[in-house]
């Protein structure tokens, strides 16, 4: 009987062990796998930043004060007014607690 | 016997083997401390390299603060794209597959015919590294990367025989908008410092900050660019961005109206210049023909088209003409007012009947004359109907009383006649402003006894259209003497994100510093009398800026030619501010070298008043509607009895028979 229970408390503590070494070699290659996946998402990231500043090059293309005036002078646009300063009212943002 | 002998023989064998051990722990010793720096070096070398990591230059920004109500958000005048240039391994390409790797390339980047024989040349170059093409977008690369990926495995070459290196590639998203001032890079850069080279305007002044410095990223020799491949050594410092005092809108209308101007007035070229007299914050700066940034080559190897890269209101220096006889008046009400405090009698009353039938003055064979003659005028009418021989009667009197050096001093202390404005902009002129006693190269002496007479009106000085904007923001803003300036802010952002101001013009402490060099009382009457300028029996009705009040000088310059007068080549000027009480901006437009022509029922074409000042009142108009300044004159009315007066008594002194 003593026997068996020193196998069972060594076979507790070795499935333990093994457990603990099982989740250790995961958790490192989990850690493993996501360090090799930041270059490309690295690149990926870099290459969505330049395409964002191509965008907005474009956007600011669109809206070259000179194009936007040329659309003013069409006759869909001619009701469009420019507002006194005095009309124009800036709103502060305030916070309701 | 024999085990001394075998003892020897040990010992000898320990003895080579010890020694053999040492010359091991020696050459150890030697390759990992002593020369161990330089077989690291060698073994980093074998698997790691470095390549240069671009940095982005510095980028101009427009001015949204003008205009109440903006939009915040920044606007870019120029923007650094992400390119990539095509290089080419030649020697790694065999013979006979060159044609069919040109051709391929030609049709993905689509060159035209003509370019396709210098793009083939390069390939039979004796070179390992050639460019092909410069300032490939992304898609392009792509094109060329996927077809090459295929058509290098099946013919066996090796995949770096094309190579792509990215760059950041100067682009303008308003198009020509402002090209003079802001100009651009050139293509290639330098090759040992790899910075651009500027090629003229703002980024070739402020080059120093808008410059970066280049960084260095590691990089291992592995075909997977496995874990950890990359580490940056030095991280690239971008650029310093410089925000502008220049309103994109207001920009977009003074060039649309000064382009129109141009045409209708067949003139060689035109420029117009928007201030904020108060601050010296140059609004808006247009000049036509225009220069395109972005096709910069094409001015540059053309002679004819090469003069519309330079920023001619600042770097051409003419004859003022008229728009000087505010400046002289300003002048005589300022030596009236020092000459009350010694207790001498006044030089003139502003109100005097001043005769100025003649013109004759001393020094001078050719009497002064004016475009009608006038026999009695006050200095209400005498600007109103720019008369020449009354501001040179001022300045006769001026120099009788006050002297040649107080004059003088006046005109280059107060208003700065022959000093630079310091714009930031390179070669500028600093005009010229005749100095008493120095001679000309020629020999001749700069100031001469009619010198002064001319000067009152315009002649024997010369000066930019920015310095004029100078002088005349004394009389816009109550006296004082500004900068002008087209930088607001220069920025630089660290690598961390955070922003480090270099240099800050919108600070309170700079208008403050700005020194008070003419009287409030001596501004607000020379502003007086130019009130009648745009109304009835003035030289610039066509001036008048409707729903608004406004005042304003026009100038018809005769340009030298040959060191001559020119009988039909002129530059006209029309200068003036808008509203006069608190103006939104001061105004200068100019037109070099207008048709030489009568216009039926409107006038001369070269006059200032004929085909310039109707673009000051719609520039002035379009731009005080865009900012949305409320109407000070909303019925056209104000000033129109005073003009009707000013025009009777005008009559009276000069009807014929009585004075």
């Amino acid at each position: 009987m003593i026997n068996m229970s020193l196998f069972v408390r060594i076979f507790i503590c070795f499935v333990i062990a093994g457990a603990a070494l099982y989740k250790h070699i995961d958790n490192s290659n989990a850690l493993t796998g996501l360090r090799l996946a930041i270059p490309a998402l690295q690149k990926e990231v870099n290459q969505i930043k330049e395409d964002n500043i191509v965008l907005q090059y474009e956007i600011d293309q669109f809206e070259n004060p000179a194009h936007l005036i040329e659309l003013s002078h069409k006759p869909e646009f001619a009701h469009l007014k420019y507002p006194s300063s005095n009309a124009i009212i800036i709103l502060t943002e305030t916070y309701d607690h | 016997m024999t085990t001394n002998f075998d003892r020897k023989r040990v010992l000898t064998i320990a003895l080579i083997l010890f020694g053999l051990f040492t010359l091991l722990i020696a050459q150890f010793y030697k390759i990992q401390v002593i020369e161990g720096d330089k077989w690291l070096k060698q073994a980093d070398r074998q698997h790691f390299f470095i390549v240069k990591e671009p940095f982005k230059r510095g980028t101009f920004f427009a001015n949204n603060t003008v205009k109440k109500g903006h939009p915040e958000a920044l606007q870019p005048f120029v923007v650094d794209l992400p390119k990539f240039h095509l290089y080419l391994d030649p020697e790694a390409i065999p013979p006979e597959l060159r044609d069919a790797v040109a051709n391929r390339l030609t049709t993905i980047i689509g060159l035209t015919s003509g370019e396709r024989g210098t793009f083939r040349k390069q390939f039979d170059y004796k070179s390992r590294s050639r460019k092909l093409a410069m300032w490939l977008d992304r898609s392009t690369r792509n094109d060329i990367q996927s077809w090459w990926q295929t058509y290098a495995r099946q013919n066996k070459l090796p995949p770096n025989a094309l190579f792509f290196v990215g760059d950041y590639q100067r682009s303008y998203p308003y198009g020509k908008l402002l090209g003079q001032v802001l100009h651009t890079i050139q293509g290639n850069k330098d090759e040992i410092t790899q910075q651009a080279m500027p090629t003229g305007g703002m980024e070739l002044y402020l080059n120093s900050y808008l410059k970066g410095k280049l960084g260095k990223r590691r990089l291992m020799r592995s075909p997977r660019h496995a874990l950890e491949t990359e580490e940056s050594l030095i991280l690239p410092q971008h650029g310093a961005d410089v925000y502008l005092t220049i309103h994109p809108s207001l920009q977009a209308i003074a060039e649309e109206e000064i382009e129109k101007g141009v045409k209708n007035a067949k003139a060689r070229a035109g420029w117009a210049v928007m201030m904020d007299p108060r601050t010296g914050e140059i609004l808006a700066l247009a000049q036509y023909p225009f220069f395109n940034p972005s096709e910069y080559p094409r001015y540059f190897n053309d002679p004819l088209l090469i003069e519309h890269t330079r920023v001619k209101a600042i770097q051409d220096a003419n004859e003022p003409g008229s728009i000087m006889k505010p400046i002289t008046a300003a002048i005589a009400l300022k030596a009236n007012r020092e000459l009350k405090a010694r207790g001498e009698k006044e030089l003139f009353s502003p109100d005097e009947k001043m005769s100025t039938a003649s013109g004759r003055f001393p020094g001078r064979r050719k009497p002064i004359s004016d475009t009608h003659l006038h026999k009695y005028l006050n200095m209400d009418m005498a600007i109103q109907h720019s008369s020449n021989i009354y501001v040179a009667r001022l300045v006769e009197r001026i120099i009788a009383r006050m002297g040649n050096e107080w004059y003088r001093n006046q005109l280059s202390e107060v208003f700065g006649f022959g000093k630079k404005t310091n714009i930031e902009l390179p070669a500028e002129s600093s005009g010229l402003l005749p100095t008493p006693g120095k001679k000309h190269p020629n020999g001749t002496l700069e100031w001469s006894v009619p010198t002064p007479f001319s000067m009152a009106f315009g002649h024997n000085i010369l000066v930019t259209s920015l310095q004029q904007m100078r002088a005349w923001a004394v009389l816009a803003n109550g006296g004082y003497y500004v900068r002008p300036t087209l930088v607001r802010k220069i920025v630089k952002t660290d690598n961390a994100g955070v922003e480090h101001v270099i240099l800050d013009n919108t600070r309170p402490e700079r208008q403050q510093n700005f020194p008070r060099v003419m009287d409030e009382e001596i501004v607000k009457r020379v502003v007086q009398s130019m009130r009648y300028v745009t109304k009835k029996g003035g030289t610039a009705r066509r001036a008048d800026v409707p729903y608004y009040t406004e005042v304003g000088k026009t100038a018809t310059a005769n340009k030298i030619k040959g060191g001559a007068y020119s009988e039909k080549l002129y530059c006209s000027t029309f200068m003036g501010f808008t509203p006069v009480e608190n103006p939104a901006f001061l105004l200068l437009v100019t037109l070099d070298e207008p048709e030489y022509a009568y216009i039926p029922g409107v006038g001369f074409n070269h006059h200032g008043g004929t085909t310039v000042a109707p673009l000051f009142r719609e520039m002035a108009k379009r731009s005080l509607e865009y900012l949305g300044i409320p109407q000070d004159d909303p019925d056209n009315t104000i000033w129109v009895q005073d003009a009707i007066r000013l025009q009777e008594i005008y009559e009276k002194w000069n009807m014929s028979g009585k004075q």
